[in-house]
């Protein structure tokens, strides 16, 4: 699986490693400027710490079973670091 | 205002729906809308000038923003290139500011490459470039299938990409807005950026579509 990054992540210094979601299958993603954590901005703490949110890409035939479009197909989600886990700590791309 | 027995004489010839006279009952959510607004003025959080202010920045803001971005990213490759890198600076270069603290990245569309927006949560849009999402954005239908089965909601829109296009669809679910870069059609050569930015629709920066060509005179729109 590559490793994606858009141009405005790159621009801005890109970060940039592999995860899982939800169990399924590795992708890639980019990580952005930090935005309040929705978790805390929900409660009105506008002040508490930033949290990184990454675009995240997966295969669709790796999230829909009966997906039926070609392999190439993708969606990109949006998560907040505090969300992810490492798929393996040498998984690490740059 | 004065009780009036009888309307007002409103000869002109039009037939048009009769004119309310009395508004309906307000429901649930207006209430709550009505509620919390005078709460927040009462207590001096805001005024009610704010609403005001904001509802008339929410109205300025049209599909005709993005078409002009689009149509000075086809025309400016310099342009183009920083609308790619950070695409609120270069939407403020226009003259479109994002008023609201979400960041704009902009797809753009290739011959291999496809791109679709969809808010699978509610209605996450880029507002500041596109106005208010039209209702099938908003819906339930769209959000649940745009995600999972692309190519079909595609063709519902009347658009029908091959397999080696690739499809990528971005959920957009929280400080991030999407727009995207159609691919300029062929035999727009001649047109300059005004006519250009004629040929983009809202459906095309949503990447339901694509942009097509000016249609020729005399042929059925």
């Amino acid at each position: 699986m590559s490793v994606w990054s858009s141009p405005a992540a790159t621009r801005r210094g890109t970060c940039a490693r592999r995860t899982t979601a939800g169990g399924n299958p590795a992708s890639s993603s980019a990580c952005f400027p930090a935005f309040l954590n929705p978790e805390e901005e929900a409660y009105g703490l506008y002040d508490r710490p930033r949290v990184t949110l990454y675009r995240v890409r997966f295969r669709q035939v790796d999230l829909w079973p009966e997906y039926t479009g070609p392999l190439h197909d993708t969606v990109d989600i949006e998560i907040y670091e505090h969300w992810l886990e490492p798929a393996a700590a040498t998984e690490v791309a740059s | 205002m004065t009780a009036t027995p009888m309307p007002p004489r409103h000869d002109h010839g039009a037939p048009h729906a009769p004119v309310q006279q009395q508004d309906s009952p307000p429901g649930y959510f207006e209430l709550l809308e009505r509620a919390v607004r005078t709460l927040l003025i009462e207590k001096g959080l805001i005024q009610a000038d704010d609403i005001r202010r904001q509802i008339e920045i929410l109205d300025s803001r049209s599909p005709a923003l993005g078409a002009r971005v689009v149509a000075r990213a086809w025309v400016d490759p310099a342009f183009k290139a920083r609308l790619l890198a950070d695409g609120a600076a270069a939407c403020e270069e226009l003259g479109v500011s994002m008023y609201d603290d979400t960041k704009l990245i902009v797809l753009e569309n290739t011959p291999e490459e496809h791109n679709l927006v969809v808010c699978t949560l509610c209605s996450c849009y880029p507002r500041p470039v596109l106005g208010l999402p039209p209702d099938w954005y908003k819906s339930r239908s769209y959000r649940a299938r745009g995600v999972r089965w692309p190519r079909e909601v595609l063709a519902e829109f009347g658009t029908y990409l091959p397999e080696h296009v690739r499809i990528r669809v971005h959920d957009s679910t929280a400080a991030m807005r999407y727009l995207v870069l159609p691919m300029r059609p062929a035999g727009t050569e001649h047109l300059d950026e005004a006519a250009l930015a004629s040929l983009v629709t809202r459906h095309a920066m949503i990447g339901v579509t694509v942009v097509r060509g000016p249609v020729p005179q005399g042929a059925p729109a």
